[in-house]
This record gives structure tokens, C-alpha cells and sequence, in this order.
């Protein structure tokens, strides 16, 4: 019995003092780090300055629009790459030839890395030889070539397509895997009442997809939260800070501006914003129906 | 009649799909195997006319272009190969022995635990990424593999742990009792009934954090300078940076990038799948 103790603990505790030096240990020295000045190029006028780096933040401009900026990318592209994937996943559940390709394709743009989709995207965007403008205007959409990422609501928006055309797959997949796993005799019953396409929708599918729902959209929520590389890439915050997200202004912060102690700060009130989401939406969506350790 | 008008319909969707999925891919493609002449060009050369391997070229060789210099695509992808594969592994050891811990061996505060590396695993990198560096900088470990590669266990080993945990609890624990009454140890037990039956998730798991770990930007941006650690998603974001951007060479980049994860993703399509499913449906 004493053997096997000491078997399990040789077994957890390595993992645990990785996860420890890599994860708890930067998060506790992020958290101290914001309540001190420092600054990486003027080391001797480090200190401790209590809630100053946070009151300074609450009250800068930049930070309630950073704010802003990410609540409408979060909110927008979440919102549509779950519309887009909840039909694509009923689409591929369907009985048709092309499914099993397109079951393989949905994983492509997944794969595709987030730096390469953002390059990919800024040349389509681009105002002088992209292919958007290109095709809108032999279509004859458009009578002269649009500037897509020069205006900051534009460049916000390109950045949001760019980012959905990429993740809008992730719900496809995670659904479509919970579409498959509902028994057919569900939709029998609704079919012999004579159930159409909507009211199947929002009185078989929608309630018995709730658990997988919740946890992608958690999942993906604290994603696009978190979204720094294709901001990045395909515009630097800009124009005009117009998509200065939150993660690209700790980096701007931090590593441009180099104050640390600031930089610490805001990424404090990050975190704390995505974990009280990720609690509002596991509560509200998931109940008791879902035991996270099951 | 109304069979085949919903029959009709599921193909245009499905056509739609191959058309929004294919269009951008198709077209990052074509502007990397185009001349210039044809890239700068209004309307644009949809197809190209006179197709060349140039950019490639200059890619893996490296030197400067037309607008300053080119990373070294060649030593690029040999760092994020090679950082992707021993931080996967690395993680993989530490996982299977913590998840098998997890799964069979702890009842108490197995719970605890696993809440904890969910809500871990939520923390933006941005929050990590100013003590990590300073870390690093410590340790002297600025601009080299062993950097990126202790960097990147952050992200990936919560992830791993979590897989690795899953698909432990799947083995029935008659299996394990049995065992045990034949007075096989733990760690007995562990390698000769356990592991063997979990070598689909370990594939599954090790995919997973190898794509993770290519697709990273942010760490590799902060922690690498030189060519000694760059990974490849920081080589094509240098692109980005130049005051004229070259957008053929950029597109050969991106693409570079690219390829090695859709291999990937197209071969091992039904554990990426699978490793998307049971991530999301249990973490």
C-alpha cells in the first residue's frame, strides 16, 4: 500500500513542479509585477507603487478603447463563426456524396497557422492589387478599389473575416461530432409531428447540442480574447489604435513601451475579465449537465 | 419532388463551402508562384501565365530581396520542427505519467487538480509572457531552443495532461484490479496494461501540441532575435514589418508555413478530429 503511494505521487509530481515553474510562478510575478514601477531600460527607478499602475489604466483612454475593440471582435467573430459552424455541422451530418470531402476540408483552414492566414488575408485586403478589390470590381460591385484595412471600423472588420474564415470550422467540427452522437429516433419523433426545419432546430438539436455549445463557445470566447497574432499581422493595432486589442496593447505596453509594471497591470485585469467570462458561461450554459473531471 | 429540391440544395451548400474554404488558399498559391509583372497587375492574373519556383528559391537561401533582407526559411523550419517536436515530447512523458496518476491513482484531489489546469489553461499569454521573458532573460536562454521549448510547455503540458487523463479513464478499471491481483506494482500494471491501450491518444495528443506549437507567434516574437531560435511563423511575420512589403515573397512564406501542418491535418485528419471532439466536448 505504501509502495503504491509513492508510485503515484513519483508520477504527478514531476508534471506538477513543470506546470508550477512554467505557469504558477509567472502568473504570481505577473500579478506582483503590476502593483511596481518597472521600467526595463531605468532600472533604478523601480519600485513598489501599490494600485497606481491600475489606477492609471481604469482612467487612460486607451485601455477603455482597447476594451471596446475587443468585446466587438470577440462578440461579433464568435458570434458568426458559431452560426456559420452550427449550420455547416447540420449540413455535414446530412446524407450526401460530397460530405466525407468536406469533412476533410473544414480541418484545412484550421490547420492553416494564424500568422500564415493573417499574410494571406492582409494581400487579399490590399487596396492596389488584392484580390477582393480585384473581383468586386470585374463583377462590377465596386467602381473604384476600397481601402478595406485603412479606415480603423474597415480594418477591424477584415481582421473579424480573416479570423472566421479560419476558426469558423472549430464549432463545424466540435458540433458536428455532438450532431452524431444524437440518437435518430429524436428527429423521428419530430418528424411525425410534423416538425419543420426551425422548430427541429430549436426544440431537438439546440437543447441536446447545449453542453458541446458551451464549452466551444467558452473555448473560443477566451480565444479570440486573447487574439494577438493576427491583429499583429495584419494591421499592428492600427489604423488610429481602431484595432488595438487588448493583448496587443500589453504587448505595445510592455515590450514596445517597455513599462513593465503598467504592462502587468493590464494583463491582470485580462485575465480576470476572461475567467469571469469562462464562469458566467460555464454556469448559465452548462448547469449540472456537464461534470467537467466525468 | 421535395426530396430533390433539399438534395439540390445540399449541394450548392456543399459547393459553397469547397468555394470559401479553396478561393483564399488557391489564391495565397497562385501569388507565390507568380512574376511579379503578373502579381502587381490590374484586373488581376487569376491564373497564372508564366509560373516560377523563384521565391522558393530565395527563401530556403536566404539574402536580401527587394525589400531588405530574407530569413533564413531553411533554418526557420528546422527550429520550429525541432522545438515543436521536444517540447511535444517532453510534455508527452510528463502527461502520460501525471494523466495515468490522475485517472487511477487519485481520488481525492483529482478534481481540484483538473479544474485547476482548465482554468490554466484559459490564462492569456500576454499575462505570462512578461515574467516568462524575464525568466528566460535570467537564464540566460534568449534566442535559443531551450527557451522556446520551456515557453511553450506552458501552454502545451495543461493541454496534454488534460488529453492524456481523458483517455485513461476509458480503460475500464477491471483491467487494472485485475492486474493488481496478480500482484503486479503500479508501475508494472501502468507499462504492461495501461500504456499499450492508450498509444491512439498518445498519437492524437502529440499532433495536437506539434501543430500548437508550430502555429505559436507571440513567445517567438519576444524570445528570439537572431536565426538561432526564430521559428517559422516569425520569419513570415517579418514580412509584415518592412515599409514595402513584398508580397510574392510574402505569400512563398506564408505558404512554406503552411504546408507542413495541412499535411498533417490531411493525413491524420481523424485524430485531429478526434483530438478537437474530446478536448472541447470534455475541457
Amino acid at each position: 500500500m505504501k509502495k503504491k503511494n509513492m508510485t503515484r505521487w513519483a508520477m504527478i509530481i514531476p508534471a506538477t513542479v513543470v506546470l508550477a515553474f512554467v505557469l504558477l510562478y509567472p502568473i504570481g510575478n505577473t500579478i506582483w509585477l503590476s502593483f511596481r514601477r518597472e521600467h526595463l531600460l531605468r532600472p533604478t527607478m523601480n519600485a513598489f507603487v501599490g494600485f497606481q499602475n491600475y489606477s492609471y489604466i481604469l482612467q487612460s483612454s486607451d485601455f477603455l478603447q482597447s476594451l471596446k475593440v475587443t468585446a466587438y471582435f470577440t462578440g461579433v467573430s464568435v458570434f458568426i463563426e458559431f452560426v456559420i459552424g452550427l449550420f455547416t455541422a447540420i449540413l455535414l451530418n446530412q446524407d450526401f456524396k460530397m460530405k466525407a470531402f468536406l469533412r476533410v476540408l473544414v480541418v484545412l483552414p484550421w490547420a492553416i497557422p494564424t500568422v500564415a492566414n493573417g499574410v494571406m488575408w492582409q494581400w487579399i485586403f490590399d487596396t492596389n492589387y488584392g484580390a477582393l478589390n480585384g473581383l468586386l470590381s470585374q463583377l462590377g460591385l465596386i467602381s473604384e478599389y476600397v481601402n478595406w484595412l485603412g479606415t480603423p471600423f474597415g480594418a477591424l472588420n477584415s481582421v473579424i473575416i480573416a479570423d472566421i474564415w479560419k476558426n469558423c470550422w472549430f464549432f463545424t467540427i466540435v458540433l458536428l461530432g455532438a450532431l452524431q452522437a444524437i440518437p435518430k429516433n429524436y428527429y423521428e419523433a419530430a418528424y411525425v409531428d410534423g416538425a419543420g426545419f426551425w422548430k427541429k432546430l430549436f426544440k431537438v438539436t439546440l437543447p441536446l447540442l447545449k453542453p458541446a455549445i458551451a464549452i466551444s463557445l467558452v473555448l473560443r470566447i477566451s480565444e479570440a480574447f486573447k487574439a494577438f497574432d493576427i491583429i499583429y499581422i495584419m494591421t499592428k493595432g492600427g489604423p488610429a489604435n481602431g484595432t488595438q486589442v487588448l493583448s496587443y496593447y500589453v504587448y505595445h505596453t510592455a515590450f514596445e513601451s517597455l513599462r513593465m509594471g503598467r504592462g502587468a497591470a493590464i494583463s491582470t485585469v485580462v485575465t480576470a475579465l476572461i475567467l469571469i467570462i469562462a464562469i458566467i458561461f460555464t454556469n448559465v450554459l452548462m448547469r449540472e449537465e456537464v461534470d467537467l473531471s466525468a | 419532388m421535395h426530396k430533390k429540391a433539399k438534395r439540390i440544395w445540399l449541394y450548392v451548400a456543399g459547393i459553397i463551402i469547397c468555394i470559401v474554404i479553396l478561393a483564399p488558399i488557391y489564391w495565397m498559391f497562385v501569388s507565390a508562384i507568380s512574376p511579379k509583372v503578373e502579381l502587381l497587375s490590374t484586373p488581376p492574373h487569376w491564373f497564372p501565365e508564366n509560373p516560377t519556383i523563384e521565391n522558393f528559391k530565395k527563401l530556403i537561401t536566404g539574402g536580401s530581396g527587394t525589400s531588405g533582407e530574407i530569413p533564413n526559411f531553411a533554418k526557420a523550419l528546422l527550429n520550429s520542427t525541432g522545438i515543436a517536436l521536444i517540447a511535444g515530447f517532453i510534455s508527452l512523458v510528463l502527461a502520460t505519467f501525471a494523466g495515468y496518476a490522475l485517472a487511477k491513482q487519485f481520488k481525492r484531489f483529482k478534481k481540484a487538480y483538473l479544474n485547476l489546469i482548465v482554468t490554466l489553461r484559459m490564462f492569456p499569454e500576454v499575462a505570462l509572457a512578461l515574467s516568462l521573458y524575464l525568466i528566460i532573460t535570467k537564464l540566460g536562454l534568449m534566442n535559443t531552443w531551450w527557451g522556446l521549448i520551456i515557453v511553450y510547455t506552458s501552454f502545451i503540458l495543461p493541454y496534454s495532461i488534460w488529453m492524456m487523463y481523458g483517455y485513461f479513464l476509458t480503460i475500464p478499471n477491471e483491467l487494472d484490479e485485475v492486474s493488481k491481483i496478480d500482484g503486479a506494482s503500479t508501475i508494472k500494471s501502468f507499462f504492461k496494461i495501461d500504456l499499450p491501450l492508450v498509444l491512439p491518444g498518445l498519437s492524437t495528443t502529440f499532433i495536437f501540441t506539434f501543430l500548437m506549437c508550430w502555429d505559436e507567434f507571440f513567445y517567438g516574437l519576444i524570445l528570439t532575435s537572431d536565426m538561432r531560435a526564430k521559428t517559422i511563423t516569425v520569419a513570415v511575420s517579418e514580412f509584415t514589418t518592412r515599409h514595402l512589403i513584398d508580397y510574392s515573397m510574402m505569400m512563398a512564406g506564408g505558404l512554406v508555413a503552411t504546408i507542413p501542418p495541412l499535411i498533417i491535418a490531411a493525413i491524420f485528419q481523424k485524430y485531429i478530429i478526434q483530438g478537437m471532439t474530446s478536448g472541447a466536448v470534455k475541457g
